[in-house]
């Protein structure tokens, strides 16, 4: 039967000898008996013959003799040259055309990852110098400012070891070395800061001069100046734990820790 | 001889008292085999005469390399024409901002057609020669390939496309091929 013709891409396909076996079969039972597919695969075959033709006269044999000596010239030349040795062989790989490129490309992209990671470790340190506000926004207990007052300016409490780890895997401080941080009450307790984990935070002694040496000198001197009513318990809450540092700054009315607030101690510091 | 005054002419020879060695011959007559079937497989990337010869010797120099290293023999064929290909577009896109032979600058530069036989050269011929000129690069580079008689799966091979891909190509050119035969 010849109801259904060959697609132009059979028979290209198997003009190419690209078919099955089984459908080449068909394919050749189909033409002996098709006239139009026939003469289709005729005009492909034609197609095909005539481009051939065309194709290999584009260059011919006759100018082979010079190419071949200068190529058993080459060969021979090539031959006395002993094979490369691997480090040949890896300076080669790398210095080839676009590995070049890959390699520099490679090496620039892990220099960009370690200058992010870089400055991720640096902005993290940083950001130590102020506890996280999503982690410790503060806590206050619900007292006056004559009971702070009651209280010596040195409140320095015990925090419980279990809620000392919580803190420190709260902000990510797998093994924090002892001795190296003070676990602190961002609002102090002689200013009415609560035991509470909302107002902990770890905070590095040896980062910056802004360490916990000069925020412990900052505590005593608003506990000083709220017992003097010169400053509400209030704001002495609100200043400390908005930005220690500028409370530093503006109640010391300088821009630099002052020097003998660097080894200021109040609060002992961290151990496990 | 013309073989041995070019071979004379030859300023780089080496001097060896032995022959060519197994691998040395096998290469050469891999080269007289291909290299006719190479030379006009790079014509698609409208290289001249002489950079194609150029590119030619680079591409069996390489398989010298390439054999040395007992690197694998399977389809040395498709190999040599996809190192070909790799070579020819290199020398293509170093040359890419001087003017292009094409094919048919190409066919006329080095062809040993004489003035009898280009003036032979059928108005059918011109057609054709423009139909495949006008043909997309990937398109014409897979009819070469067809033409020096490389099957599907290797110049899957040499071109990097699908089966699928390579099959449909070359239905599109043998079509406007065939067109140019029946609007004649």
């Amino acid at each position: 039967m010849t109801d259904q013709h060959i697609s132009h891409s059979e028979l290209v396909a198997a003009a190419d000898g690209e078919l099955s076996s089984g459908r080449a079969t068909e394919i050749r039972a189909h033409l002996a008996a098709c006239w139009p597919c026939r003469t289709r695969a005729k005009e492909i075959e034609d197609a095909i013959a005539e481009f051939v033709h065309l194709h290999q006269d584009s260059v011919t044999a006759a100018a082979a003799d010079a190419p071949r000596a200068m190529f058993r010239a080459r060969l021979a030349e090539l031959a006395l040259q002993p094979p490369p040795s691997w480090r040949d062989r890896f300076a080669d790989y790398f210095m080839q055309g676009n590995r070049v490129a890959y390699v520099a490309g490679a090496m620039a992209g892990t220099c960009a990852i370690l200058f992010v990671v870089g400055v991720v470790q640096v902005s993290r340190q940083q950001f130590r110098l102020m506890p996280d506000p999503a982690l410790t926004p503060g806590a206050t207990l619900p007292i006056s400012q004559a009971e702070v007052c009651q209280m010596p300016a040195n409140t320095a409490r015990v925090i419980p070891a279990s809620v000392g780890r919580q803190v420190f895997d709260h902000y990510g401080i797998d093994r924090p070395r002892p001795r190296d941080y003070e676990l602190d009450h961002l609002i102090a307790p002689e200013l009415g800061g609560a035991d509470d984990p909302r107002n902990y935070w770890p905070q590095p002694y040896g980062v910056s001069d802004w360490n916990a040496h000069v925020k412990d000198a900052l505590e005593d001197r608003l506990h000083e100046l709220v017992c003097e009513n010169k400053l509400s318990l209030a704001t002495a809450q609100h200043d400390i734990s908005e930005n220690w540092i500028l409370a530093y700054k503006k109640y010391f009315q300088t821009q630099k820790p002052i020097a003998s607030h660097r080894a200021f101690t109040k609060d002992a510091p961290w151990e496990p | 001889m013309a073989a041995h005054s070019a071979e004379s002419a030859v300023p780089m020879i080496a001097a060896k008292d032995h022959g060519p060695t197994p691998l040395e011959a096998e290469v050469t007559q891999l080269f007289d085999q291909l290299r006719l079937p190479v030379l006009r497989y790079l014509s698609s990337f409208g290289l001249t005469a002489q950079d194609a010869e150029e590119v030619v010797q680079e591409v069996f120099l390489a398989l010298f390399l390439h054999l040395r290293a007992d690197k694998p023999r399977t389809n040395l064929q498709a190999w040599i024409f996809r190192v070909a290909h790799n070579l020819g577009l290199k020398r293509w896109q170093a040359n890419r901002k001087a003017p292009a032979a094409g094919i048919e600058d190409f066919s006329t530069a080095d062809s040993a057609m004489n003035p009898e036989q280009q003036a032979a050269s059928s108005q059918r011929n011109q057609r054709l020669l423009s139909v495949v000129r006008a043909l997309p690069e990937q398109d014409r580079r897979c009819l070469f390939l067809r033409a020096e008689g490389l099957r599907y799966r290797e110049i899957v091979d040499v071109l990097g496309m699908s089966l699928g891909a390579v099959a449909q190509s070359l239905e599109r050119s043998l079509d406007k091929l065939g067109r140019v035969d029946r609007n004649v």
